[in-house]
């Protein structure tokens, strides 16, 4: 006899968002798949930015849409040792229940798809879509979370991909990947990747509850999820809270653009380490050196020492910024008549990963 | 011949000189009780004033204006740097003391106040040298008759980044502030930061690499930002921005001068960037090949906008390399007149 084609009777039926988190949790059950989620936020709406859009060597067409759900088709062109390679997949962008700009990617397909034709697709709209990025301290939270949600015993690391800063002075790379298998329990993994001056790009672990795995999880530092079961619960209790994090950092960042306030004042920023990080002069030149790091843009020192006052270019979308060090602790940046949401998250993701990792807040607060 | 330092000093120099005239108008506007700006003070920079009864039609420019509901008001200068010739220091003293005149044109009902203080804002590397040369000459050379205040103000670098401000001699009507800046008063910079960034041009010259980056940055960049082959230039490849000598100065004027805190008395308040200061830029945006004019009476430029690494940096090392050029010029003609003499 043959087998039950679940995945066929899947996507054949019309989600909402409810039945397709149902359908998904039974095909983990029955058929050896893997689920990965992409969270992300959208000025725009993705439905009609996708629909029948024809980007580069990708078609996409909408199969069906509902209010929550839509399915979508991705037709993709490769080339794989110089041949010529194409094939599909689906995909679905999910609303979020209660931000109206945020929206997950759930795709069910082979890694091929995932990384030659769905990542790269993603990859292609920004700044429109914009993935976020989790912070060191962030991600170790939610993961605490969301082994106290799930009454996980343990955590166990089966592959770890992490980035380690380096600053001597005279090497060009001042972020250095590294990629290892540690076996390491998760408080362990935190504590030495910390102490090395670095954070994880991605992690791959075993949740464990009750003497058995409770799934098989990646995740990484653009919030991307993936599982091998219990999607359901990692919707509620990893998801959405990554759901939460973009949808702060859109309160955050959004809406600093002088241009768009009415006496064209400044709205500014403050990454907060919470110590001393600049307490030596040579601090700040690792940190003018790890600014100019940054890609696509103009760094233009005004002052460097004692005090550090720079303008940055973003040429991504031509946003502007004043960037100030005006005491040990912190780091002020003035979004100038155009500060996108895009370009603020660019630059606080490129000092948190080229020099260090600290609590964004808003000037006014810090001043309080 | 200008070289990168001397640049980078004018340029500091320069964005000082703000950040001093702020942190003064702020002693009057900061309520620091309720940590906010208050919106009864009226400050202003760059007003034209007239002198009443003067014996020719004078009028007086001062740095630094500020108007309480007393209707009292101060004006002031703020000089980063005096000259090492102590002859020409009195030249200053001499447009202090056009200020010391019944002025028409305050930001007031009838344009007129009850009264104020004049006030010199230099730098404590100059402080007691000048205070000293005031109190040679105030029996003959320098008089006023309003109540006279030397402020002197540096940056201090400690765990955070201060300007510090102290009362030199004088005394200032307002008791408050007077008391305050008798013995110095620390203005920490992240306070005012929004502010420091929001103003970058006042009514004095800029050096010329910095009005070239203020306009590429604030004025040029926003445009070609705008066309729908930004995000994928690439650093060969160009975009041509046409552009007015007036919209530049409006765009700076509007969004990186001392107008939006004074836009609700903006009535004689010249622009800045004044016109020859962006003509000037705009010809160097020439000389260096990034731009050209638009039209025989110089009053449109198309500028040839590209994605430069160091905005700043580049424009310096263009001005130096502009002006050895010319110096090498001026030398060879010389050279030459002197070969045709002989």
């Amino acid at each position: 006899m043959d087998k039950f084609d679940f995945i066929s009777s899947f996507y054949a039926k019309e989600h909402d968002r409810e039945s397709l988190v149902r359908g998904l949790d039974s095909l983990l059950i029955t058929d050896d798949i893997y689920v990965k989620a992409i969270p992300f936020a959208s000025d725009i709406s993705p439905f009609d930015r996708l629909s029948d859009a024809h980007l580069r060597n990708r078609d996409v067409s909408i199969v069906y849409s509902t209010a929550e759900v839509t399915l979508f088709k991705l037709y993709y062109r490769f080339k794989q040792s110089d041949s010529p390679r194409k094939g599909f997949g689906r995909f679905f962008i999910v609303k979020h229940p209660s931000f109206a700009n945020i929206y997950l990617i759930i795709a069910l397909e082979q890694s091929i798809f995932y990384y030659k034709a769905l990542l790269p697709l993603v990859e292609s709209l920004y700044p429109r879509f914009i993935l976020t990025f989790i912070s060191h301290n962030k991600l170790r939270f939610l993961l605490n979370n969301f082994m106290k949600e799930n009454s996980i015993a343990s955590i166990k690391i089966i592959r770890a991909s992490h980035r380690i800063r380096l600053d001597n002075g005279w090497t060009r790379k001042k972020v250095v990947p590294l990629i290892s298998w540690p076996d390491m329990e998760l408080e362990e993994a935190f504590e030495w990747v910390q102490q090395n001056n670095g954070w994880f790009q991605s992690l791959q672990f075993e949740a464990n509850r009750d003497r058995s795995i409770f799934a098989t999880i990646s995740i990484n530092r653009q919030g991307i999820v993936g599982t091998t079961s219990q999607f359901g619960n990692i919707l509620s209790t990893l998801l959405m809270p990554i759901c939460d994090i973009i949808n702060a950092n859109l309160k955050l960042f959004g809406n600093r653009s002088r241009r768009d306030i009415a006496d064209k004042s400044a709205r500014p920023l403050v990454i907060d380490f919470g110590f001393n990080k600049l307490e030596d002069p040579t601090d700040n030149e690792k940190f003018i050196r790890a600014l100019r790091l940054f890609k696509s843009s103009s760094i233009s020192v005004f002052h460097g020492n004692p005090y550090i006052h720079a303008t940055v270019i973003d040429y991504f979308d031509g946003s502007t910024f004043d960037l100030w060090v005006l005491n040990q602790s912190q780091i002020i940046i003035v979004p100038q008549l155009k500060g996108s949401f895009f370009s603020i998250k660019r630059l606080v993701n490129h000092i948190f990963d080229t020099y260090a990792e600290g609590k964004i807040i808003d000037h006014v607060e810090a001043n309080r | 011949m200008t070289t990168k330092e001397e640049y980078l000093n004018d340029i500091d120099n320069y964005g000082e000189s703000i950040i001093a005239m702020v942190g003064f108008m702020n002693f009057y506007r900061y309520d620091s009780a309720n940590k906010k700006m208050r919106n009864d003070i009226l400050i202003f920079q760059g007003r034209r004033l007239d002198i009443e009864n003067g014996e020719k039609a004078n009028s007086v420019t001062p740095d630094i204006g500020i108007l309480m509901p007393s209707q009292r008001g101060v004006l002031g200068e703020v000089k980063k740097s005096f000259p090492q010739n102590s002859d020409y220091w009195i030249d200053d003293f001499n447009q202090l003391m056009s200020y010391d005149n019944e002025l028409i044109g305050w930001p007031s009902e009838n344009e007129r106040v009850s009264g104020h203080d004049i006030v010199l804002i230099l730098h404590q590397s100059r402080a007691v040298a000048i205070r000293q040369y005031y109190e040679e000459k105030m029996q003959d050379k320098i008089k006023f008759k309003r109540p006279f205040v030397i402020i002197s103000f540096n940056r201090s670098d400690e765990r955070k980044a201060y300007y510090y401000f102290e009362k030199r001699c004088g005394s200032l009507s307002n008791s408050d502030i007077n008391l305050q800046l008798e013995t110095g008063v620390q203005v920490p910079m992240e306070v005012f930061v929004g502010i420091y960034s929001t103003i970058k041009i006042y009514d004095s010259e800029p050096p010329p690499p910095y009005l070239m980056d203020l306009i590429w940055t604030n004025v040029i960049l926003q445009r070609a930002s705008g066309n729908e082959k930004f995000s994928r230039l690439r650093k060969n490849q160009k975009i041509e921005v046409t552009i007015t000598i007036e919209e530049i100065i409006d765009e700076l004027y509007e969004q990186y001068s001392f107008y939006p805190l004074q836009r609700n008395h903006k009535n004689r308040q010249s622009k800045i960037p004044r016109g020859e200061w962006v003509t000037g830029a705009c010809e160097k945006f020439i000389e260096i090949g990034l731009g050209k004019w638009t039209n025989s009476d110089h009053s449109s430029i198309t500028l040839y906008f590209k994605k430069i690494d160091d905005v700043l940096s580049y424009f310096i090392d263009m001005c130096i390399s502009h002006d050895l050029e010319a110096k090498q010029i001026e030398m060879f003609k010389k050279t030459n007149q002197c070969k045709s003499l002989t």
